[in-house]
């Protein structure tokens, strides 16, 4: 394992979890990075999703840490997908699919954007990039969509990790209201 | 199903005595409190909540006089348990439940600015669609997009109201 080379993707879910209570789940999310000797990898979608014009008045809002853990250097935005790999487009239509089966929706309600994370995990083994891919997102089907479809393409079950925001830092799924536990 | 902004009209917000409990998140606090912690005693329920002993017992006599709470022992200090709840509001084709749990997301935004910011731009009934699709988040059957598409809210609010909500239906 030691000489493994891992990336971590993280995904907005768990970014916004951290934004909501900036001082101590951004400061879990740095230390883990610097335990683990990773840069945390977001896709072009959840930067946008966390720093777009979607800031809204009354909510502590994310996107001053994600830029600070950017400047820190312990988090970075990678390219988007490479959509003219058809390995790459395919698994991100799967995860669509998937998506839209485990919610019982149609579709239309999952738009390939929300998938990039899946993508982004392919296209990184593909290229030999990384020997491991985690990918963290409290987003269950999500997850579970990466966990699935990547062993499709010729990789082994140990080589794509899904882990929620708990998983990877306690910090990251404790309850702040101690009075309701 | 859908709730883009408040609705103060609904059978949540607009209830009676009763639905006091909903409006008044202080009183939301005690009984989730005394849920929490069954035979609580008045100075626990004062200790959490930082308010005055004559205005705990105010609330605690209002929460008893509406079937919320009742007292478990005979002597003094009074112990109070919560009762469990479920109540069932039809209005036209809408339903919804006041359980324990949405009086416990109403209690939490005491604490929780974002819970508070919510209730405030998508109302009680808001809060309680929000809760509904909490459950899912937690089964696994839905993600923060899928809400932000379906309730017309950005993917960050979603995630927020989520993340803030995801405790009271894990335990």
């Amino acid at each position: 394992m030691g000489d493994n080379r891992i990336i971590v993707f993280l995904d907005s879910s768990v970014l916004i979890s951290c934004g909501r209570r900036k001082s101590t789940r951004f400061q879990a999310l740095a230390r883990e990075a610097r335990q683990r000797d990773v840069v945390f990898r977001i896709p072009p979608q959840v930067y946008t999703e966390l720093t777009g014009n979607t800031t809204i008045e009354g909510y502590e809002s994310s996107d001053i840490a994600v830029d600070r853990a950017l400047q820190e250097g312990w988090m970075k935005v990678t390219e988007s997908p490479s959509y003219v790999v058809s390995e790459v487009s395919k698994i991100m239509d799967q995860a669509r699919r998937f998506i839209a089966t485990a919610s019982n929706r149609s579709e239309d309600v999952v738009e390939k954007a929300d998938t990039e994370i899946v993508g982004l995990a392919l296209e990184m083994l593909i290229d030999e990039a990384a020997d491991q891919i985690t990918v963290v997102t409290n987003d269950i089907p999500l997850g579970e969509a990466a966990e699935s479809l990547v062993p499709q393409y010729g990789f082994d079950d140990d080589q794509i990790t899904w882990l929620t925001g708990g998983e990877l830092a306690n910090e990251l799924g404790e309850d702040f209201i101690s009075e309701f536990e | 199903m859908a709730t883009r902004e408040a609705d103060w009209n609904t059978p949540l917000d607009t209830g009676g005595e009763a639905f006091e409990i909903l409006a008044n998140a202080r009183k939301a606090w005690i009984y989730t409190y005394i849920r929490y912690h069954p035979d609580a005693e008045i100075d626990d329920i004062v200790n959490s909540l930082e308010i005055p002993q004559r205005t705990a017992y105010d609330y605690i006599n209002d929460l008893e006089a509406a079937g919320f709470i009742e007292q478990s022992n005979e002597g003094r200090p009074a112990e109070y348990a919560a009762r469990e709840i479920d109540i069932e509001l039809i209005q036209g084709d809408v339903e919804r439940q006041i359980t324990p749990e949405l009086i416990e997301a109403i209690a939490r935004r005491e604490r929780d600015d974002d819970i508070d910011t919510y209730i405030e731009r998508h109302g009680l009934d808001g809060l309680a669609v929000a809760l509904e699709y909490t459950r899912d988040y937690v089964d696994g059957s839905v993600t923060h997009q899928i809400m932000a598409r379906e309730q017309d809210v950005s993917p960050l609010e979603a995630g927020i109201i989520l993340d803030a909500l995801r405790h009271v239906v894990e335990e």
